[in-house]
């Protein structure tokens, strides 16, 4: 089988919110499995050479302060566009959480200042209302029937959202889900995250992969391109269950 | 229209016997509370009550176990100290332990206080309280959803302290470079800055020696004499929590503090190097004072986890027990090792002492109310 080949972008500016966890979760189950895998760093000064990029078969990028986001948005937008936006159009699977996420819509627009032009591989845009409107933090539980993983089984994904930008989809844009408890992308049409081709959008920590087993399996079967064995996620899935009435 | 500062103390010290007679668990914040509504200049009427000053200590680990090792040096060498060593340490809680301590007519009058203040709450207090003394243990995650981003409040550090007429002398850790690098910023604005943490011997000795320096660096600007200064320190036992010895049912309890990755590392790197406690129990709960986000679990060493649970019987207890337990699992801990898994923490406790024989110690690394929890479990009450 495939060995799973993890693009992991700014791994030392973006790791605040515990996101690492869901590289962990990533490798781990293909380990379980008996599948190789590995994690490629790319960072500020990492040169993406065709021996660099052509293994990654899955692309991740967490959340970060926004002082790490300043740090690493021209290298983003200049020296990493063409690789990102190239792998998404090729349909592999890519997971963006919050300012990974923000930073692939149209444009972000802070309290003060002028919008910050993003990759515009989604179709939306994020706006930060500054004092004018509440942050969205707490608990969050999203309905993911509509995606081909929530079809059996857990038909929602649970994590955590903590954020000020406030994230709103164009006509073409699709939803990761609807929220059942939460504010979402935000707090105002119950919709959560993105998905583009294989590509995930969302506001999710937790981190959002272990305690979704089927949005990290969905994840590794894209990018394998092969349906993984299953595995025994009993813990995963009362985890789950227990984040499903956990409140605001 | 303000209450008048005798009445006020009169109401603090009543709602502090009445909630200590009711067992309502807040005696340490709501005299404060209480204090600073009906009289919103309480701290003005405490700036001139220390002869030899006011010590804040601030960061994002270890403030409860210096400021204790601080205050049983001063009292050791005979000053008189006010301190809020309950741990209560936003505005409420201090201006508590400024209640408890005053007389109701005369003027309070002490040697020095000596104040732990929470990271968040040190810019709004300086202006109303500024003491003579700052220690910056450290900035570090804490809780997520609480903070966002320590860039900010490093930043809110550095403006509150520069608009202080007199700002105090600023006692930084060396070793941490964003508190280094603040040091540099108020030093050129004028503001008077020490270090401690230089000596590179230091780093074997991991947080405790971290903290001995801090202390002794403060105890020598305060001019106590040496000889108070290291017996104090080789007397101090660890408080409430903090690698605090419980004997219960013939067995002993030993809790590690553990809110944050910085602390819980620290704690399991303790745990792996020493070697003594075959039973481990982990507390994870998500009430306000432990950060309702728990993805910072995910940031703990999996390696020190992996290392630590492997050959020992390990129970995960806490609302968010089930969080906690899954977190070990991609730690890649042998789930053989987790023997129990239950969020009632009575319950976990029961299980533990039916599966242990007297004479075992049990090391319990809980979040912040978790501990409280066992702490009035174990040892029969919820806050000194």
């Amino acid at each position: 089988m495939n060995k799973l080949t993890i693009g992991w972008l700014y791994p030392d500016l973006l790791n605040l919110y515990g996101d690492k966890g869901n590289i962990e979760c990533l490798i781990n189950r293909c380990m379980w499995r008996g599948i190789r895998s590995t994690v490629v760093k790319i960072s500020l000064k990492t040169k993406l050479t065709a021996s660099v990029v052509k293994p990654i078969n899955l692309l991740f990028m967490g959340g970060g302060p926004d002082s790490s986001q300043v740090k690493l948005y021209e290298d983003f937008t200049k020296n990493k566009r063409s690789f990102i936006k190239e792998h998404i159009d090729h349909g592999y699977p890519s997971l963006f959480i919050c300012g990974g996420y923000q930073l692939l819509g149209k444009y972000y627009k802070p309290f003060q200042g002028s919008a910050i032009e993003g990759l515009s591989v989604f179709d939306m845009y994020t706006e930060h209302f500054g004092r004018d409107k509440f942050r969205c933090v707490g608990n969050i539980v999203v309905d993911i029937s509509s995606q081909p993983f929530g079809g059996q089984g857990l038909k929602r994904i649970v994590g955590f959202e903590n954020h000020g930008g406030r994230t709103y989809l164009g006509e073409k844009a699709v939803p990761l889900g609807t929220v059942v408890s939460g504010y979402g992308n935000n707090g105002e049409d119950k919709t959560e995250g993105v998905v583009f081709k294989n590509t995930f959008g969302t506001y999710l920590h937790g981190p959002v992969l272990p305690k979704n087993p089927h949005f990290a399996d969905y994840l590794i079967s894209k990018a394998l391109k092969t349906t993984p064995p299953s595995l025994d996620d009993t813990l995963e899935v009362l985890t789950h269950r227990n984040s499903l009435n956990l409140g605001r | 229209m303000q209450f008048p500062l005798f009445f006020t103390i009169i109401l603090g010290k009543v709602t502090s016997y009445v909630s200590g007679i009711l067992r309502l668990g807040s005696g340490s914040t709501w005299p404060g509370h209480i204090g600073l509504s009906v009289r919103p200049s309480l701290f003005e009427d405490f700036v001139s009550s220390f002869s030899k000053g006011v010590v804040f200590i601030t960061g994002t680990n270890g403030k409860t176990t210096v400021s204790h090792m601080i205050v049983s040096i001063l009292r050791l060498s005979g000053f008189r100290v006010v301190h809020n060593e309950a741990g209560a340490n936003l505005l409420n809680g201090i201006a508590s332990s400024l209640i408890k301590s005053s007389p109701i007519f005369r003027k309070s009058f002490f040697d020095i206080g000596v104040f732990e203040v929470d990271e968040g709450a040190l810019p709004s207090l300086l202006s109303k309280f500024p003491p003579n003394y700052l220690i910056m243990l450290n900035l570090t995650r804490d809780q997520l959803d609480r903070f966002g981003e320590i860039d900010i409040t490093a930043q809110k550090w550095e403006e509150s302290l520069s608009q202080l007429e007199r700002p105090p002398v600023v006692i930084v850790n060396s070793l941490d470079s964003r508190l280094v690098q603040l040091g540099k910023v108020l030093s050129q604005n004028g503001l008077s800055v020490h270090t401690f943490g230089e000596d590179s011997s230091l780093s074997l000795g991991g947080f405790r020696a971290l903290n001995e320096d801090a202390v002794r660096r403060v105890c020598i600007l305060l001019k106590v004499a040496p000889k108070y200064i290291e017996t104090g320190l080789s007397q101090f036992r660890f408080v409430f929590g903090r690698g605090e010895e419980i004997p219960f049912h013939n067995r002993t309890i030993k809790i590690f503090l553990s809110k944050n990755p910085s602390s819980f590392n620290e704690n399991l790197k303790l745990l792996r190097d020493k070697g003594s406690f075959p039973h481990i129990l982990f507390i994870l709960n998500d009430n306000i004072p432990d950060g309702r986000d728990v993805s910072w679990i995910y940031d703990i060493s999996s390696d020190y986890l992996r290392k630590v649970c492997t050959g020992r019987s390990v129970y995960v207890s806490g609302l968010r027990a089930w969080d906690m337990a899954l977190r070990l699992k991609y730690a890649k801990v042998p789930l053989s090792s987790v023997k129990e898994i239950q969020v009632d923490i009575n319950k976990i406790i029961e299980i533990i002492v039916k599966n242990t024989s007297s004479g075992d110690c049990i090391a319990v690394l809980p979040t912040y109310s978790a501990m409280l929890m066992v702490r009035k479990i174990v040892a029969g009450s919820c806050i000194k």
